[in-house]
């Protein structure tokens, strides 16, 4: 497995195809999260984390369940099911073992499970028949690239608290017109790499 | 009598009706989900689908009962009691 091919990988998904600002995935908990900066981190943690596992699990499933039984039509079924069991055990797991992690991140766990980026990767992984590290590399980075996505949002909309919008656009419509302006700054990147 | 019968013939076989299993069960191949692959047996592609969402419905609720039953948090029921009494949020 060659590094550099990995570290393309990491920049490919998290800037040049960044899930939320190029491909406009995953923007109900982009929006409804990015408004608090402390929010937005814990969130983004929680994220990279639950895609890693639940792309690594979906990944072992379709390679060596569905492949071989020629079943990889029923890809975006199991992937769904995979993603809500694991997010439903690991909130049931982390109420009882770390209370204080539940308290912290739990409320983004329910959230995440309906989320379509943490659908997209598993799917993404299973087309571009990536490896089991690829995989993996390609889930953080996508979950780096969600990060910097509500980083940057919660960042602006937290001095956009203190502007002077005009009264309509105040709230979620300037957000949104923001989020159009850094998709613009986005476009940039495309054509960095050629994978 | 024969030429009828022969009529008949003739007839189904412009609409080749032998064929007709074509339209009663659809090929899952070309345009189906199943990738590059001219033609599926039907029948084993559907007992190998069942059998696999069924264990995975079978070990997800399994696992899920048995973790939700393992890491059980006692919630004290005065809580919920004093929680009806006051005003809520929302």
């Amino acid at each position: 497995m060659e590094f550099t091919k990995l570290f393309e990988l990491i920049i490919a998904a998290s800037l040049i195809n960044n899930f939320v600002f190029t491909r406009f995935l995953g923007l109900c908990i982009f929006f409804g999260v990015s408004r608090k900066m402390e929010t937005a981190v814990g969130m983004s943690i929680t994220f990279t984390s639950v895609m890693m596992i639940s792309s690594a699990l979906s990944w072992i499933v379709f390679n060596y369940i569905m492949v071989p039984l020629d079943i990889t039509f029923l890809k975006i079924i199991i992937f769904i099911g995979i993603v809500a069991g694991f997010v439903q055990a690991s909130d049931t797991v982390m109420r009882k073992v770390s209370p204080g992690l539940y308290y912290k991140l739990g409320i983004y766990l329910a959230l995440i499970s309906t989320n379509c980026i943490i659908l997209a990767v598993p799917l993404i992984n299973a087309g571009e028949h990536y490896s089991f590290i690829e995989s993996l590399v390609f889930a953080l980075g996508s979950g780096i690239g969600f990060a910097i996505a509500l980083i940057i949002m919660a960042s602006i909309r937290e001095k956009l608290e203190l502007a002077d919008v005009p009264k309509p656009f105040r709230g979620t419509p300037i957000a949104f017109i923001v989020t159009g302006l850094i998709a613009l700054a986005f476009t940039g990147f495309s054509g960095l790499i050629k994978l | 009598m024969f030429e009828i019968h022969n009529l008949i013939n003739d007839i189904f076989g412009l609409l080749q009706i032998t064929d007709i299993y074509q339209f009663l069960i659809p090929q899952v191949g070309v345009g189906g989900g199943v990738e590059a692959k001219e033609h599926v047996e039907l029948l084993p592609l559907i007992k190998s689908t069942l059998i696999f969402l069924a264990g995975v419905g079978t070990v997800f609720g399994l696992g899920l009962a048995l973790t939700a039953k393992r890491f059980t948090v006692q919630i004290d029921p005065r809580v919920e009691k004093v929680l009806d009494v006051l005003a809520h949020a929302h």
